[in-house]
């Protein structure tokens, strides 16, 4: 197993919410994420899947700064053996080390300033980070928009004269320029046609083989999860209910909302008979979460317990954790919609 | 899959030979061109493709929502059956007038992407959801709010007598989507234009509102238009399935028949470039590669041409594709199954 490279601790995330009952009463303080720990290893795919408004943006945007954490640790695993908290860096660390980890936004028409050429945006990062001569600056940047596909005679043009498949690779491209160790991957593909959503992920995938990047791909699409991801961890109202290998998750979910999600998913295949499950109502207000486990609400194997009790992340077996009372007994289906054959309860 | 009741197909709506074109100040963009398509009582047709295939501009021109800006030809033919079977000619109909009007949100409703731009801000729910009925149902605003509560509570809604008097805002995505669905479905349209009904909805609200149509399709028996890029969910829903690329329909089939034996490369691409649940994940997904031209001034060529893996020199690039009909009700536009030479031997989708 490779070593890793970032260490997600106890990490939380406070929004302040206006009241809407007084004009003037005080803010109230809705909890968005609750707790997260995860560990991150050099050169996997870590996938963050949920229903909007789970966190999963906030979370990304904390880990590379973008928003500051109300609490909690990011240990950053610099190449050297180093290791720092990357959400207390200032000054020189800080330019040191913030240059490792980058991030790609989901809607590249909006993520790409209008007023700059492609160069310019690609090369504005290199320019913050690096002392290079212009020369060098040049070189870089059209090797590295020769290696994600763009045609390096267009750089001097504008991001409006590029199409969204096009557009987002020059964000890949911006993203990549500063050698990067690790890329926070915001619903990157979301925003593109399905033919190519295909080529960026194998773009992705590409570069990941070539420079040996570790990304953190916030997704909602779990088709997409499947095939690129080599862990996966759900998450639901500001915590993580499950965190496992995709082969283990996708075969054997052990958390009822996971389960959910994957049946969820339309398949293109009308030979199918989906006996799907339906999950009643909304996702519940983080402002005011249930009692308990926060998905009982929803779920169809709930008990006593679980309105009263909020089950812990815990390992089920084979670095397989998820949040739920009865991981162990339930018999959930596969992401194929098989019943799994053990024993339920 | 809809039941197939005694009434079904019957033609409820054709459309012959559909071309929008939109002037624009570097030459005319031909967004749709030449499309032909059927739909029959209580049946789910698909459109599918990807962003500016020209799918929602079709769909708008049915009832004649497009802006002023696009030009529109061709024959939009509505065969209400409680019309006494008599066709209407939607597009010849001014779209002002109270022909149209008649038409529009009583026998052929619409539900829109964006449930939160669909509705005005300013009015509760019920008051939008009550204006239908009182246009078209009922002079008697007693009787449209009863009917209102009453199909808030086919939707799902809850506690619908609190939920009437809301403003959009204080509804969620998937609520906002099924007051939009009880809204056009407060008149009993024979046909529902449904453009990205749950594209903005998360996983596990799509899948309820899928299954809220399916049911109420079931319950009313109105036919269905499902604009969608989503062949998931076009597996799910349709009977059958028309795939629109660069304005022009390529490839039309029931939905079991295009799945197992997509004919035109387009469609192939598009099944191969779908990552599937329990797919093989070792292998690459196959890209269709370049992109989407955009159709101004082009010449008579297949669309596809330029990312075409079988594209054949001389003959793809030179002349129009014509729809070719390999099989009951399987069209495909494509050289690969019909002779350059028949090129004039125009086949319809349906005839």
């Amino acid at each position: 197993m490779s070593r890793p490279i970032l260490e997600v601790k106890g990490l939380k995330k406070n929004f302040q919410v206006k009241s809407r009952k007084a004009l003037f009463a005080k803010p109230t303080s809705v909890q968005v994420l609750n707790d997260i720990s995860f560990e991150l290893r050099e050169g996997e795919t870590l996938s963050i899947v949920g229903e909007s408004g789970c966190g999963k943006t906030t979370l990304g945007r904390c880990i590379v700064r973008g928003m500051s954490a109300s609490s909690g640790e990011v240990i950053y695993h610099a190449p050297g053996g180093e290791t720092v908290d990357y959400l207390k860096l200032n000054g020189a660390a800080s330019k040191k080390f913030r240059k490792d980890i980058q991030m790609i936004f989901q809607d590249p028409y909006s993520s790409l300033s209008p007023r700059m050429s492609v160069f310019n945006i690609i090369s504005e990062p290199l320019i913050a980070n690096f002392k290079l001569s212009r020369r060098e600056v040049e070189e870089k940047v059209s090797s590295i928009a020769m290696q994600t596909g763009l045609n390096v005679s267009y750089l001097r043009r504008y991001p409006h004269a590029f199409s969204g498949g096009q557009r987002q690779r020059i964000a890949i491209a911006r993203a990549l320029v500063t050698q990067p160790r690790l890329i926070v991957c915001d619903e990157a593909v979301s925003a593109l046609d399905v033919s190519i959503q295909a080529q960026i992920i194998n773009l992705l995938k590409d570069l990941q083989q070539e420079f040996k990047i570790t990304y953190i791909f916030i997704s909602h699409d779990l088709s997409i999860v499947e095939n690129i991801s080599d862990r996966v961890a759900v998450m639901h109202l500001g915590r993580v209910v499950e965190l496992a290998s995709v082969e283990s998750m996708f075969r054997q979910p052990r958390h009822p909302y996971t389960e959910a999600l994957l049946s969820a998913v339309p398949q293109p295949d009308p030979e199918l008979k989906k006996n799907r499950i339906i999950l009643e109502g909304e996702v519940p207000n983080p402002a005011n979460p249930p009692s308990g486990c926060h998905f009982h609400p929803r779920c169809a194997y709930r008990t006593e317990k679980c309105v009263k009790e909020s089950p812990a992340l815990r390992e089920i077996g084979n670095q397989h954790y998820a949040a739920c009372h009865y991981a162990e007994e339930l018999t959930l289906r596969s992401a194929r919609n098989e019943p799994r054959t053990e024993e339920g309860h | 899959m809809t039941t197939q009741t005694a009434h079904a197909q019957q033609p409820l709506l054709r459309v012959q030979d559909l071309k929008i074109r939109i002037r624009l100040d570097n030459g005319v963009m031909q967004a749709v061109d030449g499309v032909d398509f059927e739909i029959r009582q209580g049946q789910t047709l698909g459109l599918v493709g990807e962003s500016g295939c020209g799918k929602s501009l079709t769909s708008r021109a049915l009832i004649g929502i497009n802006p002023k800006e696009c030009e529109t030809t061709g024959d939009i033919t509505f065969m209400s059956p409680s019309e006494s079977g008599k066709p209407v000619e939607l597009l010849s109909l001014n779209p002002n007038g109270r022909q149209i009007r008649a038409i529009r949100g009583r026998r052929i409703a619409m539900i829109f992407q964006e449930p939160m731009t669909a509705f005005s801000p300013m009015y509760t729910i019920g008051n939008q959801i009550m204006e239908a009925i009182l246009l078209h149902r009922t002079k008697n605003k007693k009787e449209a709010k009863k009917i209102a509560l009453e199909m808030l509570s086919k939707v799902g809604i809850s506690d619908q007598e609190k939920r009437f008097d809301q403003y959009p805002h204080e509804f969620s995505g998937g609520m906002r989507q099924r007051a939009m669905i009880s809204m056009a479905l407060s008149c009993n349209p024979e046909l529902l234009i449904a453009d990205e009904p749950t594209t903005a909805l998360d996983v596990t609200i799509q899948a309820q509102v899928l299954e809220l149509m399916k049911e109420l399709q079931q319950e009313f028996g109105m036919a269905i238009l499902l604009v969608t890029h989503d062949l998931g969910i076009i597996a799910e829903m349709c009977d059958e399935v028309a795939v629109m690329y660069l304005g022009k329909i390529v490839e039309q089939a029931p939905v079991k028949e295009l799945f197992a034996n997509p004919k035109h490369p387009y469609t192939k691409g598009l099944l191969k470039s779908m990552p599937r649940l329990g797919g093989d994940r070792s292998r690459r997904l196959d890209s269709i590669e370049g992109s989407v031209p955009v159709p101004i001034d082009m010449p008579p060529m297949c669309g596809f041409y330029d990312r075409c893996k079988d594209r054949i020199d001389g003959v793809c690039n030179r002349m129009a594709v014509p729809a070719t009909r390999i099989a009951d009700n399987h069209t495909v536009r494509c050289f690969l199954y019909s002779e350059p030479g028949e090129a004039n031997s125009h086949v319809q989708a349906h005839p």
